[in-house]
């Protein structure tokens, strides 16, 4: 396939540290170095597609800038990612880019909310998408760290999210530079999230969870297993959660990320994760005196409370999801919680044939 | 994670072992999970009390096997000293 | 082909879509008589406040009031909101939309009162002032830069019942004008 680039050209210093500084006068870096995108290095990303160089994947919020592959291809050569991560990147954009993972909002909130990829599939350790130990941060794989970066740079540069201006965060957190990590399938005793979401093993597959935070947990006290999940969910069902905001408890999920080494603890009592989930959702309540008389008026006339005065973090099971991942240290997992109105998306990754 | 170089530690603790008698044997080496599954053959031992205690020998055996593989892993030994874990 | 000291990079942005932008519906007739559309969400109880007294003074100028409470944005829910918001937006005359006090219910405040326009209904989106830009923005960006915006004073959830109700009085005439609401 032939590739006629469209994208606005410019000459630049042959120097890194200019490209940086140009970055920066021109809004289109996010702060850190970033790779020249010249037409060598994004035509040898547009070869890991099969799609056309104009094709159009959609049009990003906030600004509704249209994301031709030509363009993401740019964006991902400035992230650093390698060509065979690029049809990642453009699952990636497909995922949030579904209705229901509400880019529109997302993109506007004041929260700090951000697409976080979870990886599944043979390709993890090729793309060096770190699954073990530091795999939300520290690892340093390639993969990792540039596939989430690109997206970032998409919304950015396409979609026109900026902090302070189009983009409402008030905060933001430290996944809006890019966040990219896999699951250790292997050392999961459940079936994968992309299985569990209708991928073949063979496949692979980019989920994009609408994540606030990472949201750690620790333990060295329990040995029970269900004890511990216990604490686990009690810890899910913080009061300031967005789940308990001001909506019906309806929409998003809460991910779980699992360390292998409490995953076969858990596993040994519960071999089925919709059980892990079930036993999960019966505890993630606190109690409606937990909140102040104000906030215990708004969650009862959103019908939040049963009967015994609890107020459940989620309406179904099936808004926990368990994952994988991370070291062989133990003592922790960690809580992606939910920005809420969004339900996470996920999208196989599409190459280009072998020449 | 190079399963060479795991062997090569547990012949290194086999070695040792074989001083007094017993053995250890390398079941699995699977990179994938970074389970590491050794066990140790007492059959040949005439003075139990002579081989390395189980929780030093494990740490040992850890030991031997981070001189020589990069990045985190879990070790598995089964030593019929210790219940729920069968030796070969 | 580049001189020894400089490389040709592609830039990668993009300019949003150009569009004329929808033109923006006024009522330009007294109210009475009217069906007078007025959407709150479940999150603020501040604007569920206001809007009804505002929709006591509609009724007492001889109009009606057509209400509807959106709850989600995504999910079952989310479907079922804008399909009621698009049933609402052809039943009504015009319709005053609430509220925009966070970015992406101010979001979904401006695309919920572009429902409206769609069906050649006059709107008024409400947000609360820290959001105009981003009202404005939002509406610039789907196709509707002329939309209507009335600004509340920022922040509105917490205040007393009193207040919110010296608001509403205060900011009610303020609607209807910008509406094009004739006396």
């Amino acid at each position: 396939m032939t590739h006629a680039l469209t994208s606005e050209r410019v000459e630049v210093a042959a120097d890194g540290e200019a490209l940086y500084e140009l970055s920066l006068e021109g809004g289109w870096g996010d702060g850190v170095p970033i790779l020249a995108a010249t037409d060598e290095r994004i035509l040898a990303m547009l070869a890991a597609t099969p799609l056309a160089t104009d094709h159009v994947i959609g049009a990003l919020p906030p600004q509704y800038g249209v994301a031709t592959v030509e363009l993401v291809a740019v964006n991902a050569v400035m992230a650093g990612c390698q060509p065979a991560a690029f049809p990642h990147v453009l699952a990636s954009l497909e995922a949030i880019l579904t209705p229901e993972w509400n880019a529109f909002g997302l993109t506007t909130t004041t929260s700090s909310v951000f697409p976080m990829l979870i990886v599944n599939g043979p390709s993890r350790d090729d793309l060096q998408i770190d699954y073990r130990a530091g795999c939300m941060g520290g690892a340093g794989g390639r993969g990792s760290m540039t596939i989430g970066r690109a997206l970032a740079l998409c919304l950015r540069n396409i979609g026109g999210q900026r902090a302070g201006e189009t983009s409402r965060c008030v905060f933001g957190q430290p996944a809006r530079f890019g966040m990219c990590f896999g699951e250790w399938e292997e050392r999961s005793p459940w079936p994968s999230l992309a299985r569990r979401r209708g991928f073949r093993p063979e496949q692979d597959v980019v989920t994009a969870h609408g994540g606030k935070g990472t949201f750690p947990l620790a333990d060295i006290n329990n040995d029970d297993p269900h004890d511990l999940l216990h604490l686990i969910a009690k810890s899910l069902a913080f009061p300031l959660s967005n789940l308990y905001l001001g909506g019906t408890g309806e929409n998003g999920e809460v991910v779980l990320a699992i360390n292998p080494i409490w995953s076969d603890r858990f596993a040994a009592v519960f071999p089925a994760v919709e059980s892990l989930q079930e036993y999960l959702w019966d505890h993630a309540w606190q109690p409606i005196d937990l909140w102040p008389a104000g906030n215990q008026e708004i969650l009862r006339s959103n019908g939040r409370v049963d009967d015994d005065g609890r107020v459940s973090l989620v309406r179904r099971p099936d808004q926990i999801v368990p994952i994988v991942c991370g070291g062989l240290g133990s003592l922790h997992a960690i809580a992606l919680p939910s920005f809420g109105e969004s339900q996470m998306q996920s999208a196989a990754t599409v190459t280009a044939a072998p020449s | 994670m190079n399963v060479a170089d795991v062997e090569a530690a547990v012949e290194e603790m086999g070695a040792l072992l074989r001083l007094d008698g017993a053995d250890l044997q390398m079941l699995d080496a699977n990179p994938k999970t970074a389970r590491i599954v050794v066990a140790l053959d007492m059959t040949g031992v005439e003075c139990e009390d002579c081989v390395i205690a189980p929780e030093l020998l494990e740490q040992m055996i850890s030991d031997a096997v981070a001189r020589r593989v990069r990045g985190e892993f879990e070790l598995v030994l089964r030593d019929p000293r210790r219940g729920g874990g069968a030796g070969v | 082909m580049t001189s020894r000291s400089t490389i040709a990079i592609r830039l990668p942005t993009t300019r949003p879509p150009a569009t004329e932008g929808a033109p923006a519906f006024t009522v330009d007739a007294p109210i009475a008589g009217k069906v007078v559309g007025l959407r709150t969400d479940l999150a603020w109880r501040s604007w569920k406040l206001i809007a009804r007294e505002w929709a006591e003074s509609i009724h007492l100028a001889g109009a009606t009031t057509l209400e509807i409470e959106t709850v989600a944005q995504v999910g079952k829910e989310g479907h079922d909101d804008r399909a009621a918001v698009n049933a609402w937006s052809e039943k009504v005359d015009f319709g005053i939309v609430g509220l925009g006090t966070c970015g992406s219910c101010t979001s979904f405040s401006v695309y919920d009162a572009v429902a409206l326009e769609d069906h050649e209904k006059p709107s008024l989106v409400v947000v609360c002032s820290e959001f105009e830009t981003h009202a404005r923005n939002m509406a610039r960006f789907i196709g509707h830069p002329n939309l209507k915006v009335l600004v509340l004073p920022y922040p509105l959830e917490a205040r007393p019942a009193g207040e919110l109700l010296e608001i509403a009085e205060e900011y009610y005439p303020q609607a209807l004008e910008l509406l094009g609401v004739q006396a």
